[in-house]
């Protein structure tokens, strides 16, 4: 009686355990659902913030510099071949053709599915686009923008969702052959796998082998530390079980699928078989093939060990085991298995992270804060549309390195071998009329200083400054008036100043227009003080430059200091018509799903008339036809151009500012430190300039300015700057006026006053011979 | 008396017409035998100034036209903002596309954006007054901005 009531209460109190434990381990396994399921609603991965450039668009007519274009192609992915492209992402590149498979297009308010378009050129001129598949002929084709930056948070992950849907189902078989092959058979354990682990694990007395299912895998990774105790594995079994009993099985692969740790990108973390397609095959995943899948599955298992970068003989080895092990589940077919197992493993290449125009993010992500905090760009897979083009900024970035090389082996005193001390140089490209920045370097290299040239710096801008100086003037002077080019002595605070001209041997009396294009100072200082310094003072202040300007007959020189871009954007208004825009480099945000969340739009304000700004064009144009940027005519650029060049005192900053109605860059070449450059804007920075328009085809139209109604063209004596007579002045030539300020008296030097002439004048001014 | 008076009248403008034709060749003679032939021709003359339109259209203003065309298609289906960027994208292929600032105001207008409206206004005005047709539309264009309720 008494064993069998000890027995009795044995078992009661066993099945109390159990029922308690039951009760305790249900318990817990409710508590986890809530922990799994708080996770889950919210983020699930910390996805970095990407930056892309603008979109690129091709058409008929355009030229196009070939390498830039295809280099731009490879950044964007794009795979080259000697077949015909098939697939998206594919090119084929013959003479005179190419043929090019576009990716999807997703620009927010335009999607387009990618198609093949075979675009014929001739001499760096697209001739025609047409589509392959039905060829019809297309206006215009877009290239989707470049990835130009990620903002990486502490764990510097990269990864690319996936949803369950995109994944093909041999990459699924693969998963499953190498990692679980009962995943669609188990309730997230697998006693069989755990009885086999277990046997492992003591026969070694320590833990050898997980027997984990992707299941646990993925409570692993996602829920719980990678310490090997046998607590956490056990964790690990009842949140599996909890995810189990939460989701379905493609919600689980899909989650899985996501968060594996894949590889590594240099100092990036390559997660999720989204990620990894393109890492090391260049493909979308749903382009994956067979043996891409098998050995994509066959990494999990040690992703830098197999690594097909690091030992493509082992990783093949491993691709082969997942193949074997997919034909034996019979997912594959015999003859797919020899097809794929008979595959090279190719990677397709890739070069570290690294961002591809960084003084120009700095210059952006200088904006973002105001919007997202570094934690949100950091988590959120914001996607930030900016207006750079990357060709145009590949072009400043090579024009600008050459440049400051060939400067180096010019003047060899300017070599400096301490980093900090090296010759530096700054451009940046614009588009005037849109107020688009499409390029900007900000220095000779970032690695070695973030400082950016084009935005913090402050410099003298010496002669560039003069175009503002004639501007001020245009109300009340003209082309036509001369101006004084004789030495004088300005006071200044009260002391003497005695501004020279760089090339003593100038014209004692020169037009504006020809004072501007050979950039004389004296004549400059001449007008500046005729016109006021205060109107100077306020045209500067009203083409909104930031640093203080006094008006002392210096600035007429440009002897103060300004902010590079603040310079681009004050010469912008005269490339656009007399207007300025609002700079912009942002363009727009969108979350994760696609939804714009932030959208910048061109603004512009009119500061000055077109009909003074077509005058100035005007001048300026002379100045690099005839005046101190004529060495631009060694370059054979051939569209019409407006420029100005400067150099300050001691030869401290060489700038060469250049324009056409399309484009406007900046090019400053100079020392940190104020050192002599020995050269001038024409010889050091105009070089730059030059090289650069060249390679950048895609972006000139070769149109010039229309004059205006209210600008007047009229013949004028070059000497006395009047209205020419006919018969009496010995040079003659055609000048612009604004219309009520060209000159109405005839040249007094040459009209002469016998009886003839002045018949023949008589009869000249009723017949309006001008 | 009158016909003499008519004759006379004619000689003189016959003689004035010969004096011209005289006076014009002896100008073109003038021009062409230079006093100072040693002198360097005249720097920077507005003369060579390139052509400010070119009789082929450029082909940027061919992507930018078609570009305009999709711009106009979604404002006239209400989609303004999608307007606003396919017509900047226009603009960022060809800048000087004088039409395209036209529609850019008049989607700034159907948004209600006034200021924006305005100054694209204005802008299109300044590329396209040569041409009377435009000039109409944006002058109305003008009225409608100022008074956007009529």
């Amino acid at each position: 009686m008494k064993k069998q009531s000890a027995l009795k209460r044995a078992l009661i109190g066993l099945a109390a355990i159990t029922v308690l434990g039951l009760i305790t381990g249900l318990g817990y396994c409710w508590w986890l659902s809530g922990h799994i399921e708080d996770r889950f609603a919210h983020r699930r991965w910390r996805i970095p913030s990407k930056v892309y450039s603008d979109a690129t668009l091709l058409y008929p007519g355009q030229q196009f510099n070939r390498d830039l274009l295809a280099a731009k192609l490879k950044n964007l992915g794009y795979r080259v071949l000697t077949r015909p492209a098939r697939r998206k992402g594919e090119v084929q590149m013959r003479p005179g053709q190419w043929t090019l498979f576009l990716n999807d297009l997703n620009l927010g308010d335009q999607q387009q599915s990618g198609f093949a378009a075979r675009i014929r050129w001739d001499l760096d001129v697209i001739r025609s686009i047409r589509r392959v598949d039905n060829g019809r002929s297309l206006a215009y084709i877009t290239l989707e923008p470049e990835e130009i930056m990620n903002f990486f948070g502490h764990e510097r992950e990269q990864r690319h969702l996936v949803s369950y849907a995109q994944v093909p189902e041999h990459l699924v078989h693969a998963v499953l052959a190498a990692e679980d092959h009962r995943f669609f058979n188990h309730h997230g354990v697998d006693p069989k796998g755990v009885l086999r682990a277990l046997f492992t694990n003591l026969r070694h007395g320590s833990i050898r082998q997980g027997g984990s299912t992707i299941t646990q895998q993925l409570a692993k990774n996602y829920f719980l530390t990678p310490k090997r105790t046998l607590s956490r594995k056990f964790k690990e079994l009842l949140i599996a079980l909890t995810l189990e009993s939460m989701y379905t099985k493609p919600q689980i692969l899909e989650l899985y699928l996501n968060e594996i740790y894949l590889g590594q990108k240099g100092s990036v973390a390559v997660n999720g078989v989204g990620e990894a397609a393109r890492f090391y095959f260049g493909k979308d995943v749903s382009a994956l093939n067979v043996s891409d899948a098998a050995a994509l599955a066959g990494l999990i298992k040690g992703p830098n060990a197999y690594s097909p970068y690091r030992n493509r003989k082992r990783c093949r080895k491993r691709r082969n085991l997942v193949l074997a092990a997919m034909l034996k589940k019979k997912w594959i077919t015999a003859e797919a298995f020899e097809q794929a197992r008979n595959t090279a493993i190719v990677p397709v290449g890739y070069r570290a992270y690294r961002s591809k125009a960084p003084y120009f993010i700095d210059y952006l992500a200088r904006q973002l804060p105001a919007i997202y905090s570094k934690d949100v760009l950091a988590a959120q897979g914001l996607q930030i549309h900016t207006t750079l083009d990357t060709m145009v900024q590949k072009a400043a970035e090579a024009a600008l390195q050459k440049g400051l090389q060939r400067l180096e082996e010019t003047l060899p005193q300017l070599k400096q071998t301490e980093p900090a001390r090296q010759l530096q140089g700054a451009v940046v490209v614009m588009q005037p009329k849109t107020g688009n920045i499409l390029a900007l370097v900000g220095g000779r290299s970032y690695s070695q200083s973030q400082f950016n040239r084009i935005t913090q710096a402050r410099r003298q801008p010496g002669s560039t400054f003069k175009p503002f100086v004639y501007l001020s003037s245009l109300a009340q002077f003209t082309p036509a008036t001369l101006l004084s080019n004789e030495p004088k002595t300005y006071l200044i605070d009260g002391r003497p100043w005695e501004p020279r001209n760089p090339n003593p041997e100038a014209d004692l009396c020169l037009t504006m227009r020809q004072a501007l294009s050979q950039s004389a100072n004296l004549a400059t200082v001449d007008l500046a003080m005729q016109t006021g310094l205060d109107r100077i003072v306020a045209t500067a202040s009203q083409l909104n430059f930031s640093t203080p300007l006094k008006p002392f007959p210096s600035i007429a020189l440009g002897a103060f200091e300004v902010i590079p871009l603040e310079l681009a954007r004050a010469y912008s208004v005269l490339a656009a018509e007399g207007y300025q825009p609002h700079l912009l480099s942002l363009k727009e945000i969108f979350d994760e799903h696609g939804k714009a969340l932030e959208k910048r739009h061109m603004q512009m304000a009119q500061l000055v008339s077109p009909e003074k700004t077509f005058i100035l064009n005007s001048m300026l144009h002379s100045a690099v036809m005839h005046g101190t940027g004529r060495r631009l005519r060694d370059y054979d650029i051939s569209v019409p151009v407006a420029g100005k060049t400067g150099t300050t005192n001691d030869y401290r900053d060489a700038w060469f500012v250049g324009f056409t109605p399309d484009l406007l860059a900046l090019v400053w070449v100079g020392f940190d430190n104020g050192d002599s450059l020995f050269t001038t804007g024409s010889g050091a920075a105009l070089p730059i300039w030059a090289e650069l328009i060249k390679a950048i085809p895609h972006r000139l139209s070769g149109s010039w300015y229309r004059q205006p109604p209210g600008v007047v063209k009229r013949r004028i004596c070059a000497l006395t700057g009047q209205r020419a007579s006919r018969f009496g002045c010995p040079v003659t030539l055609e000048d612009f006026f604004l219309a009520g300020t060209e000159p109405v008296e005839k040249c007094p030097v040459h009209s002469g006053f016998g009886l003839f002439n002045r018949l023949v004048e008589g009869i000249d001014d009723v017949l309006e011979f001008e | 008396m009158s016909l003499n008076l008519n004759n006379g009248n004619q000689l003189v403008r016959s003689a004035l017409l010969l004096a011209v034709m005289v006076l014009l060749i002896a100008g073109c003679a003038a021009q062409s035998v230079r006093p100072y032939p040693d002198e360097p021709p005249p720097e920077q003359t507005p003369e060579e100034l390139p052509e400010p339109e070119s009789r082929r259209i450029p082909p940027q203003m061919l992507a930018a036209a078609e570009l305009t065309v999709q711009g106009r298609e979604q404002l006239r289906n209400g989609r303004y903002e999608q307007a606003i960027r396919t017509f900047e994208r226009a603009l960022n292929v060809h800048p000087g596309h004088g039409p395209t600032y036209y529609y850019l105001a008049e989607a700034w207008l159907k948004t209600g954006n006034l200021t924006q409206a305005k100054t694209f206004n204005r802008q299109a005005h300044t590329y396209l007054k040569n041409h009377s047709g435009w000039l109409r539309k944006i002058l109305d264009q003008k009225r409608r901005i100022a008074h956007p309720r009529m």
